[in-house]
């Protein structure tokens, strides 16, 4: 392991020799301008800024994940640009005879409309950048969205992008270019989060609050990211004001949050903490009668970071996550689950063109249930918890080009079901042995300008999970009954898996304003859920690869076309996908996944593939602006011993896909949005006969998801009033869901006519029509 | 034990919104006529019985097709076998077999030139200790439960199938326990009625069946469609050939309680 990646630095080392050298023929001297974007109010850094320079030589770079730029030219006098989205660009003057720090601060722009500053800010996707099926989700544009139940919802907000579909009416779960809701790697500052939902998935465990930037990769994935087939969606957290102390908050009709930031030390620390707690429950209390009264439903979270900067070489970061849901029965039934995360991270400058981050993360996701009756008193747990180490090397040896070199490893230990019980009840205490596994990696990325027209992004990823002892491994015949087990000891490797994960991607300039964009990536996954419930339950099993769960390999060819028309006022985009998936996993009829040690007899596994058309076109400037977005796809699978062996459409695959996303500026204090999607149903079973047994009319089914759910649409409004004093801002905003009232099918039960009991009716659930929710917002 | 984790969303959906249901017109695709056999040997002399029937549409009414002149045999491992004879449309019963411990039992079916095979063991008897009636609060009122209780044999496995009648009316559901949590003890088992609510002077009566696993399996496979499940498919049968329904060889022990 260590001998492959002292190869890869110093393949990386010669590479950047050959790189220099060949502008060293013409320059004598190349020094380095080196320095981190951000915020001049709040001291935040902004990821993704642009930094333009001009003179000898005129090109550019963006600013990393930390704020960080370098790049490295011949000596003379540059001009330098740096902008970012909704800010004002700023401009600067460098003699460079030497290696040179420049930080950037940049004003927000002014709130006022201004034709000059909007076309100044050329928002809109780069063209010349190799990153076909990345989106990046600006918060600003997130909270004038129409929104359910008052909360701004980071997750809700991306399903309304081409390719990603939401998993159900209300719910914050997300489908990527036919994967399944587990193929998304969801990361809070890179600390996975294995259950990003709370309340069955109707809310998102992020508190848009404290987040400072989405992005989503659904295509081409960066080598440093893996551990999922289908998505990353990489979310930071705010580092916090390092300038002075903000309050900001907001009252919901469902919860409230409240987050305080500010310095530690003025220019040097600074942390934010903020914390989110629903109160329908509260209410509860008010009765009287404990049968109501004694009834739970809640969830809570907590984001809080704290950010040094230890000197001009070295910055110090340690963020947390922690949230919790819990449902109580009255003293009979109590369920609660939750995530923990914590990060710790230090960026190291080696040198101004060599930047490093090294970050220990932790992830613990567990539930509980507790069930107490005269007769029964017992618990059941079920814990997935993570350690990881990454380091990752930036190198910058020339303009255009970019080294990205580092390893990730992670150990992951998962408990999958603990029956605990008290001395009376008549339930056994029982638990299944922990599985551990431990997964590592080692990448290298290069990004290069090969010429003025062809940008490049060739990675290689090769990860490696080894399942550990100690307990007992099975082995299953074809009908699942146990045949063999055999007894690994403690940190004993009993399996490892090495795959290599080739990632490309390209961009090539048609014009000025078009580029043609393409990519192959192979992802693995080492880490699977079983569900079998509509929605998605809190009980749903985490399960690691094991001697005959194998990791799941995706690969997948993505080409698009991108446009930009009226100087970037107007942009469109097409992309086209395929992908293939191997060792995809399911179960055998009946299956019990519930505590159950025996678990993988109960698997059965087979392929997919997903292929889609995905088109997009946005105006970004104006006091209208907003999106149409629309997918054309469709997902299937092959699982021996699932639909004798036949292709059947994955649950999820759903043949149109249409969002139109508008928001309109009237004037300073007010604007006001619109939303529309519309989508196929979900692929499901529907029963095709009916018989009687036990004297009970039970249904009859053939083929998988076969059927269809009803067609999905719907409208959501919303107004946004803002009113800015010198010290503080408030933000009304007024929302409707579901305006003109469809009612839209979450389930479809069939049962006895309530009329005729000779009968048989389909019923259909609808759950949300025409939701107003009133959300306050406060900031000073 | 999986009851209880369907309340969860049971609870949510209430509590936090109030869903809508109606009816709606889907246009189903239709497989009807599948043979669907309910075969059943219970401890002792019998008669016992076998069901032929077929399936139907799903818009079709909920009266089944019998079917008539089939040839039915059980047999056991000590070599008694005997022809079930036709007593009603599609019922098919003994007249001499008995249902003993430690038995096996073949099923023959043969409808239309097709057979269809089945075997099962007759599981080992417990017998049905206690009923009670227990009663917790719930928004607002009290539900009542009913708990049978008994004694699990420690160091085997056991399945257990409880069936409830209120005031003589046959409750629907499915209500299953093995004992992977509780072996060797005293188990006191709280059942959940689907619509039914019990009052004071109603006649709970359960019937406590001990079956074998794969029976157990047929009908958990069974309680999962019936719980809605994302991909529900026909119940894990065991008989072979290709038709619905199971072949169940069983012990059974009855008790009664007047709600309090």
């Amino acid at each position: 392991m260590n001998h492959t990646y002292t190869l890869l630095l110093r393949l990386a080392f010669l590479l950047s020799l050959f790189n220099g050298s060949a502008v060293l023929g013409q320059n004598t001297h190349r020094f380095t301008l080196s320095g981190t974007v951000s915020d001049s109010l709040t001291g935040e850094t902004l990821i993704g800024a642009t930094v333009m320079v001009s003179g000898t030589l005129n090109t550019g770079v963006s600013a990393n994940e930390y704020g960080y730029y370098s790049i490295t030219l011949p000596t003379g006098t540059y001009t330098v640009q740096c902008s970012f989205i909704g800010y004002r660009v700023k401009g600067s003057t460098v003699q460079l005879t030497a290696n040179v720090k420049l930080d950037l601060a940049l004003a927000l722009s002014s709130q006022v409309l201004n034709e000059v500053e909007i076309t100044a800010e050329k928002k809109g996707f780069d063209l010349q950048r190799p990153d076909i099926g990345a989106e990046r989700m600006d918060m600003k544009d997130v909270a004038k969205l129409p929104m359910i139940f008052g909360e701004r919802d980071v997750l809700k907000a991306i399903q309304l992008l081409p390719g990603v579909k939401s998993a159900g009416d209300g719910q914050a779960g997300f489908y990527v270019r036919g994967g399944g809701a587990d193929q998304n790697l969801v990361l809070l500052d890179e600390a996975p989060v294995y259950n990003a939902s709370h309340l069955l998935g109707f809310f998102s465990t992020f508190n848009a609050n404290a987040i400072k930037d989405v992005q989503l990769y659904k295509g081409s994935m960066p080598a440093q990211f893996g551990g999922r087939l289908a998505s990353v969606l990489d979310i930071r957290m705010k580092d916090g004001n390092d300038q002075k102390l903000g309050v900001s908050g907001s009252i919901g009709t469902i919860s409230s949050s409240l987050t305080v930031e500010g310095p530690i030390k003025k220019n040097k620390a600074s942390f934010i903490i903020a914390a989110r707690r629903t109160y329908a429950d509260v209410f509860l209390k008010l009765y009287s009668d404990p049968g109501i009264r004694d009834n739970k439903l809640y969830f809570y979270d907590l984001n809080a970071k704290v950010n040094v900067d230890a000197g001009p070489k070295d910055k110090l970061f340690l963020s947390g996550y922690f949230g919790r849901d819990v449902v109580g029965l009255g003293t009979t039934l109590g369920i609660d689950w939750g995530n923990a995360t914590g990060t710790a991270r230090w960026n190291h400058i080696y040198s101004p063109r060599w930047f490093s981050n090294t970050s220990f993360i932790f992830s613990n996701y567990n539930y509980g249930v507790a069930f107490k009756t005269d007769a029964h008193d017992f618990s059941i747990t079920s814990v997935v918890r993570d350690f990881n180490l990454t380091h990752e090397l930036s190198f910058y040896p020339s303009p255009g080009s970019k080294w990205k070199v580092g390893f990730s490893s992670i150990h992951h230990t998962i408990t999958p079901g603990k029956v605990e019980s008290s001395g009376t009840s008549g339930v056994n205490a029982f638990s299944i042995q922990d599985q551990y596994t431990w997964e590592n990696a080692l990448f290298a990325s290069w990004d290069k300008t090969v010429t003025d027209r062809l940008t490049m992004n060739m990675g290689l990823r090769v990860s490696g999970l080894s399942v550990l002892g100690n307990g007992e491994f099975y082995t299953f015949d074809p009908e699942g009954e146990l045949t063999t087990t055999t007894t690994h000891g403690n940190g004993e490797i009993v399996k490892t898996y090495v795959n290599p994960e080739p990632r490309v991607s390209f961009s090539y300039l048609t014009s000025e304003v078009s580029s043609v964009k393409g990519s192959y990536a192979r992802m693995t996954q080492n880490m699977h859920l079983l569900s079998n419930s509509t929605s998605g339950s809190p009980t749903d099993r985490w399960i690691g690869d094991s001697n005959i769960i194998k990791p799941e390999i995706g690969d997948q060819v993505s080409g698009g076309y991108f446009r930009k028309l009226k100087e970037g006022a107007y942009e469109m985009s097409g992309e086209v996908y395929y992908k293939w998936m191997q060792n995809q996993i399911d179960y055998r009829n009946g299956a019990d996944i519930l505590v159950n040690q025996y678990i993988e007899g109960e698997l059965l596994f087979g392929k997919g593939r997903a292929y889609g058309l995905e088109v997009m076109a946005r105006k970004n400037t104006g006091r209208l602006t907003g999106w149409i977005g629309y997918t054309l796809s469709r997902t299937e699978r092959q699982i021996g011993g699932i639909n004798n062996g036949d292709w059947y459409y994955a649950r999820q695959d759903r043949t149109h896909d249409v969002s139109v996303v508008g928001t309109y500026e009237l004037n300073e204090r007010w604007s006001f949005s619109a939303l529309w999607t519309y989508n196929t149903g979900n692929a499901v079973t529907f029963p095709t006969g009916k018989y009687m047994v036990d004297d009970q009319v039970l249904f009859s089914y053939t083929e998988r998801n076969a059927g269809r759910m009803p067609a999905y649409h719907r409208l959501d409004l919303s107004a946004t009033m803002t009113r800015t004093w010198k010290k503080h801002e408030s933000t009304w905003n007024f929302s409707l869901y579901n305006a003109y009232g469809r009612q839209n099918a979450y389930t479809i039960t069939f049962q006895e006519n309530e009329d005729d009991p000779n009968r048989t009716s389909a019923i259909k659930t609808s759950l949300f029509r025409w939701v107003p929710s009133i959300s306050y917002g406060f900031k000073f | 034990m999986k009851q209880h984790f369907h309340i969860l969303p049971i609870i949510l959906l209430s509590v936090a919104f109030s869903a809508c249901r109606k009816e709606i017109t889907l246009d189903l695709e239709e497989e009807s006529n599948k043979v669907v056999i309910e075969a059943i040997v219970d401890q002792g002399p019998g008669p016992h019985t076998v069901l032929l029937t077929r399936s139907s549409g799903f818009d079709a009414s909920n009266t089944f097709p019998a079917i008539s002149n089939a040839t039915v045999t059980l047999s056991d491992d000590l070599g008694n076998s005997e022809q079930l004879t036709e007593t009603g449309p599609g019922r098919y019963t003994t007249t001499t077999l008995e249902g003993g411990q430690e038995r096996t039992y073949q099923l023959n079916a043969s409808v239309d030139g097709t057979t269809y095979n089945a075997q099962c063991a007759m599981p080992v008897a417990v017998a049905l200790d206690t009923l009670l009636i227990d009663s917790f609060p719930s928004f607002g009122t009290y539900t009542r439960i009913i708990i049978p209780g008994y004694i699990d044999p420690a160091g085997i496995a056991n399945y257990y199938r409880f069936v409830v009648f209120v005031n003589g009316d046959k409750q629907d559901g499915v209500n299953i326990e093995s004992d992977r949590f509780t072996d060797g003890n005293m188990v006191l088992q709280p059942l959940f009625l689907n619509d039914v609510e019990l009052n004071s002077g109603d006649v709970v009566q359960v019937t406590m069946e001990c079956i074998t696993s794969e029976v157990y399996d047929y009908f958990f496979s069974m309680a999962q469609n019936v719980d809605n499940a994302s991909t529900p498919a026909d119940p894990v049968s065991n008989i072979t050939g290709g038709a619905l329904g199971y072949f169940s060889v069983r012990t059974s022990s009855t008790k009664s309680v007047v709600v309090p």
